[in-house]
């Protein structure tokens, strides 16, 4: 696999998760009537949130292990949502040469709990392109669709 | 010491007297050879006539011990070899450590042409071996090779051998600078130490390591804006995380922000598949440039939250005419939402606060 610190076509991806989050906004319209009630503001809200992490996931692939964990979580998530909650295993936590701040880098990057300190900030690298292509993207429909 | 220069060429029973293991002085002898070939033109004519003298000299100043032309001697020595001669007359005869560097220096103090840091990668062998006195110690401060012990392999040795031979020719031919080079051989990757740093092999790849962190923290700083001011690790980690925080803030509060405007979101959304994606697309570059507002604002939400924290449980309302960018309030009230837990409390007044969107309008 080769590691590549940035998404090489930024464009494609951005294009590609535009269409897969409207995509899912679309199906979202669909199943449910739009109702103005907190309730399902609420659910509406936490559909989309989960849609737009799933969509820029799927786009980038299982490939980078930020994905592949976004993925793997919304899985479960799924999953489990009948059975009970079980509780998510408590590993060994990374031991760190670093600093304090690795740690709290483990917890923010999805994916970074076992991961090497070099490893992790190639991780940290591509999840803020992606992060950043995703937020200038719902914010562009959102003006879009207020104006 | 010298039979050893000579021994390019010379016969291997000679070790095979001694009990030497070949493979690894057929090895050294080949890294040797290329090297010397340079060289041998000029020491040569040096050397011939220690030749000779070298057995019996080597036997007979066992006894003469004459530390005081320690310090001439490695001004004058002249071969990485010496210390393999060394240590395989350590292993093989067993002569004391001391004795041995002292004698086969005074065997060797004849000799004229030698530099300064083959020397040094001498003294370096020596130390491994045990002895320290005071012109090593002043020599490792140059050229500080680890003391490793005696209990080493003899590959270990080899390469660690190999690794001062090419860092003795890439000093000769060009300047110091730290790069990974390799040579003939397969097994040993050559990396080009700094000076006064170690070469222990252990130490290469720590710093390769620290150097891949390094770089990659340096990457990190460009993206991340406002990295520019802190330095140190600590500092842009710091930053990084605020970053990560914030942007995950930012998808919530814009998720949110789609969820409310959803009754529009229908008629929206079909126009924006038809018509608007492609032109949306285009647009991208330019439209990069507006997100650095929003993210020049990313700083001084630091500050924000903190005096934001208080006016929210009074009036979320009130923070609208404060902020320019309607973006940018909700994500300091975001900011404060994580630290106070539940989302759902503020549901309520947020529904109004959509209203008053709404009205105001968003731009």
């Amino acid at each position: 696999m080769t590691m590549q610190k940035f998404p090489s076509n930024v464009n494609s991806v951005k294009s590609r998760f535009t269409n897969r989050f409207l995509q899912a906004l679309k199906k979202m319209n669909k199943n449910k009537p739009a109702s103005p009630s907190i309730r399902e503001t609420y659910r509406r809200y936490h559909f989309i949130r989960v849609a737009s992490y799933a969509s820029m996931a799927s786009v980038i692939r299982p490939r980078r292990a930020w994905s592949y964990a976004t993925l793997w979580k919304i899985r479960n998530r799924a999953l489990m949502k009948r059975s009970s909650r079980a509780r998510s295993l408590t590993r060994n936590p990374r031991k760190d040469i670093g600093f304090e701040q690795v740690s709290d880098l483990r917890k923010l990057v999805p994916g970074g709990e076992e991961m090497k300190i070099c490893r992790l900030l190639n991780e940290t690298i591509h999840y803020i392109k992606c992060l950043e292509a995703q937020v200038e993207i719902m914010r562009n429909i959102v003006d879009h669709c207020s104006t | 010491m010298l039979r050893c220069a000579q021994s390019t060429t010379s016969s291997p029973e000679k070790y095979a007297v001694m009990g030497m293991d070949m493979s690894v002085l057929q090895r050294q002898r080949a890294v040797l050879q290329r090297l010397y070939q340079q060289q041998q033109q000029q020491q040569q004519h040096s050397w011939q006539p220690q030749e000779a003298n070298m057995n019996p000299m080597f036997h007979q100043n066992m006894s003469n011990l004459q530390p005081a032309k320690y310090d001439q001697c490695l001004d004058e020595i002249n071969l990485p070899s010496f210390a393999i001669y060394g240590r395989e007359h350590q292993q093989h005869i067993g002569f004391a450590c001391p004795e041995l560097t002292s004698a086969s220096h005074s065997a060797v103090s004849n000799n004229s042409s030698m530099t300064k840091h083959d020397h040094q990668i001498n003294s370096s062998a020596f130390k491994r071996e045990g002895t320290v006195s005071n012109s090593t110690r002043k020599r490792k401060a140059e050229f500080d090779v680890e003391e490793d012990g005696k209990d080493k392999g003899a590959e270990r040795e080899a390469g660690e051998v190999q690794s001062e031979i090419t860092l003795k020719t890439d000093r000769e031919t060009s300047t110091n600078n730290s790069s990974k080079e390799s040579i003939q051989k397969p097994d040993y990757i050559h990396v080009r130490a700094r000076r006064g740093q170690a070469t222990d092999s252990h130490s290469l790849a720590e710093r390769a390591r620290r150097e891949k962190i390094s770089k990659k923290m340096k990457y990190l700083q460009d993206l991340v804006p406002g990295c520019n001011k802190v330095t140190g690790k600590a500092g842009m980690l710091d930053e990084i995380i605020n970053y990560v925080q914030s942007l995950q803030k930012q998808v919530e509060f814009l998720s949110m922000k789609l969820a409310a405007l959803n009754p529009r979101l229908d008629f929206s959304i079909d126009d924006f598949f038809a018509k608007e994606i492609p032109a949306y697309i285009a647009s991208f570059p330019t439209q990069l440039q507006d997100t650095n507002p929003t993210n020049l604002q990313y700083n001084p939400l630091q500050q924000g939250p903190i005096s934001c924290g208080v006016d929210i449980a009074m009036n979320p309302t009130q923070m609208l005419p404060q902020k320019e960018g309607s973006s940018s309030v909700p994500t300091t009230e975001l900011y404060h939402d994580s630290s106070s837990g539940h989302q759902a409390q503020m549901l309520p007044t947020w529904d109004s606060e959509w209203q008053n969107l709404f009205s105001v309008g968003f731009n």
